[in-house]
């Protein structure tokens, strides 16, 4: 039997905001936009104003309409990345198997640990409080043989909570869960359970496998089987290899300016090839994601003969790729590399460009030293300013 | 149309001859085999327009013409009936097969024109069997795989100073081989082939010591051996000055067993993707660090080797490296590098196979 603890911190961008900004405590606090910008969504809200009915993925106009008294702050995911990456280093001192599932969520497999604690609920208590201490927010964890099981049980008494599931409780803790609560049905699969008034996993209880796959399929079937008696066999994988590197921008009004669209293009370039390099990676693809004012989307990719992790290369294919569409008023723009690997393959042929690869260098450098974006390419930058 | 074969000596043939039949059935007649009966024996071809395949082979004639039946039909059916005389016979639009006490009838392929027989009959050079295999064996797994530059999908035969090279490169790596054996015709000449037609004709050879004579025509080429003519087309193009990148003076240089190469080599690949994470070759005094880094872990492993010239270290691709590694049947091999410059690794008592590879920027 394993034992698994999910852990996830508690309306975590706003925690990070009460945390510098003291005064905010208490208070309904809507992280994703300005009250007066009509397009973002609200990515993080307090628990003061979710009780107001705003929740993460609504439109910031509908939470500005629901709590017009609220806190309204654009984000500052840098700060959240940074205290994020504190919380990730805490957790190798529990577990050598982490596995990292966002910015604020992680699993580890304790099997084995488990007798380096009094007890199941003193080993959750000590990795919250671990947390607490250092980076002064609060942590919900779940603790149950399995990451289905963790993760229902860490959401069991959010905030600041704790739950333990154990073995021979999970039969009762699942009957009355409602099938959208299994991992995999989304809204969509959970529209069909319904039909066949398949509401709570007690209703799930009495089919046989065979039942269910044919009426929902073999795949979705054998799993909510299977998760409805509390089984999951899904291991925590420690890392998993990034197969792409990728940053993209929604604008607050739609975008139809070539030079406009051109300098957001460099600017994500800039980023992408930043963080490709810190990584060490070299890719071989470009991408480019564009959706349009009717939330129509398309993407665009281009593979070259070699390897390249500068700016210049990213930039240049992506433009190329953007000024192939039609172009339309653009809602979002997304840039994207892939094919990744850890070093460039020389080419026999040709003698790739060595200056630009000592340009990147210079600059990153800079940037290090002093703050990321401290130093940039003109193209960057907007005519108007 | 009417003949009696001998069993066996049809199915030999068409396990030749089938490696040209066309799998796509926009063009029907070239999903076909054509059987020619004249009065000197039966001619069976394919031809799919990449390569096209004709073997002529004795038979009891007794009425002669031509048909066109299924190839894929025909060559199952031949396949598996029972040793013995097979009689085919052209009757009422229909071919009928008859073994002892079996009969089917095909029903031929009508109304298309099958296409000429390619004709080549420059004679430029002729080699065995077994060397001709060497030369595309040694050459053509450096190809590219990437159908963007068709120059490198191809391998390079190139006639030059009564001296025939095969050469292959995907623009990261390249295989030079050198015929050891063989007789020149022409003064010289450069023919690009396409790596899968050369692979096909690879596996048509006899392996009997025969000699293959090499003909060409107007942008095809045709290897004549036996009673068969393998006909390919070529690749219309400049093939990259190779000679240019076949640096072999690099000034460090180490010698050492293949199977400890290959082995290190692949349990290096082991802690990433073979063709993504590059191994670190590094040699000083005489000892060889192979070591490779990934975000599953790190190998390293040491090995005495013979060593001349400066220390060096520089990283490459392992499945570059055990690509040509594996192609060899040497005992010992040489590794020479120099820096990011390209590295070449070879047989060490031999010159004939050359592996040139680009390190990797790390």
């Amino acid at each position: 039997m394993r034992t698994i603890m999910h852990v996830d911190m508690d309306a975590f961008f706003a925690a990070v905001e009460v945390l510098d900004h003291p005064e905010y405590a208490g208070k309904p606090l809507i992280i994703g936009g300005r009250k007066d910008s009509p397009r973002g969504v609200v990515s993080t809200a307090s628990y003061e104003a979710r009780k107001y009915g705003v929740h993460s993925a609504m439109p910031i106009a509908k939470a500005a309409m629901l709590c017009p008294h609220g806190i309204f702050i654009p984000g500052r995911m840098q700060r959240y990345q940074e205290v994020s990456k504190d919380i990730h280093a805490i957790f190798p001192e529990f577990s050598p198997l982490v596995e990292p599932l966002s910015i604020d969520e992680a699993f580890l497999d304790m099997s084995g640990c488990e007798h380096f604690y009094p007890s199941l609920e003193e080993m959750g208590h000590s990795l919250k409080r671990r947390i607490k201490d250092k980076t002064g927010v609060t942590a919900s964890v779940g603790i149950a043989p399995n990451k289905f099981l963790a993760k229902l049980a860490s959401d069991w008494q959010k905030p600041d909570g704790l739950f333990v599931l154990r073995p021979d409780e999970v039969d009762d803790f699942l009957r009355d869960l409602p099938v959208g609560k299994l991992w995999g049905v989304g809204a969509k699969s959970e529209a069909a359970l319904h039909q066949l008034n398949l509401r709570y996993v007690r209703d799930i209880l009495p089919h046989s496998l065979s039942w269910l796959q044919e009426r929902v399929g073999v795949a979705l079937g054998s799993q909510i089987y299977n998760l409805s008696r509390g089984i999951d066999h899904r291991a925590v994988v420690p890392h998993t290899d990034a197969q792409s590197i990728g940053h993209e921008i929604t604008f607050n009004d739609d975008q139809e300016d070539p030079a406009f669209l051109r300098q957001q293009l460099a600017q994500m370039g800039e980023k992408v090839g930043w963080r490709l390099r810190q990584e060490g990676f070299y890719a071989r693809t470009v991408s480019i994601k564009v959706r349009f004012y009717d939330f129509r989307t398309i993407t665009r990719s281009h593979t070259l003969e070699y390897s390249f992790n500068d700016d210049d290369t990213i930039f240049g294919e992506a433009l190329h790729l953007l000024e192939q569409i039609k172009l339309q008023p653009v809602r979002l723009l997304g840039v994207t590399v892939s094919n990744l690997s850890m070093g460039a393959q020389l080419s026999l042929f040709s003698t790739q460009d060595q200056s630009t690869s000592q340009v990147n260098e210079v600059m990153d450098s800079i940037n290090r030293k002093f703050a990321p974006g401290m130093i940039t390419k003109g193209r960057t930058l907007r005519m108007d300013n | 149309m009417h003949f009696v074969i001998n069993n066996t000596d049809l199915v030999a043939s068409l396990a030749i001859v089938e490696r040209a039949i066309s799998t796509n059935d926009q063009t029907p007649a070239l999903t076909g085999l054509h059987l020619s009966v004249q009065k000197s024996g039966l001619t069976i071809t394919a031809n799919n327009l990449q390569i096209a395949i004709q073997t002529k082979l004795p038979c009891n004639v007794i009425k002669t013409g031509e048909h066109i039946v299924s190839g894929r039909l025909f060559t199952e059916l031949i396949r598996k009936l029972p040793a013995g005389d097979v009689t085919a016979e052209w009757q009422d639009g229909q071919v009928l097969i008859r073994s002892g006490l079996m009969e089917f009838s095909l029903h031929a392929i009508e109304g298309e024109e099958f296409p000429e027989y390619p004709v080549c009959d420059q004679k430029i050079m002729s080699l065995t069997d077994y060397e001709l295999q060497r030369l595309i064996r040694n050459s053509a797994f450096a190809t590219s795989n990437d159908d963007h530059q068709p120059i490198f999908s191809g391998v390079l035969m190139e006639i030059k100073d009564q001296a025939i090279n095969f050469v292959a490169t995907d623009s990261n790596r390249l295989s030079f081989v050198h015929a050891e054996t063989g007789t020149v015709h022409t003064d010289s000449g450069d023919f690009i082939i396409p790596k899968a037609n050369l692979v096909e004709l690879g596996r048509c050879l006899p392996l009997t010591e025969t000699i293959i004579d090499v003909f060409a025509g107007n942008n095809q080429l045709a290897f004549r051996f036996d009673d068969t003519v393998f006909v390919t087309r070529l690749i219309d193009g400049r093939f990259p000055n190779y000679r240019s990148v076949l640096y072999t003076e690099q000034k460090t240089r180490l010698i050492m067993k293949r199977s400890q190469l290959i082995q290190a080599l692949e349990r290096a690949a082991l802690f990433g993707r073979v063709d993504r994470t590059p191994v670190i070759l590094q040699i000083r005094d005489g000892v060889l660090e192979i070591e490779t880094t990934s975000n599953l872990g790190k190998s390293q492993e040491q090995y005495s080797v013979e060593h001349q010239g400066p220390d060096e270290q520089a990283a490459y691709s392992p499945k570059f490296m055990l690509d040509m590694l594996k192609n060899m049947d040497a005992d010992q091999v040489e590794f020479r590098l120099e820096g990011s410059r390209q590295a070449l690794l070879k047989a060490a008592d031999s010159d004939d196979h050359l592996y040139i590879l680009m390190p990797i920027r790390i």
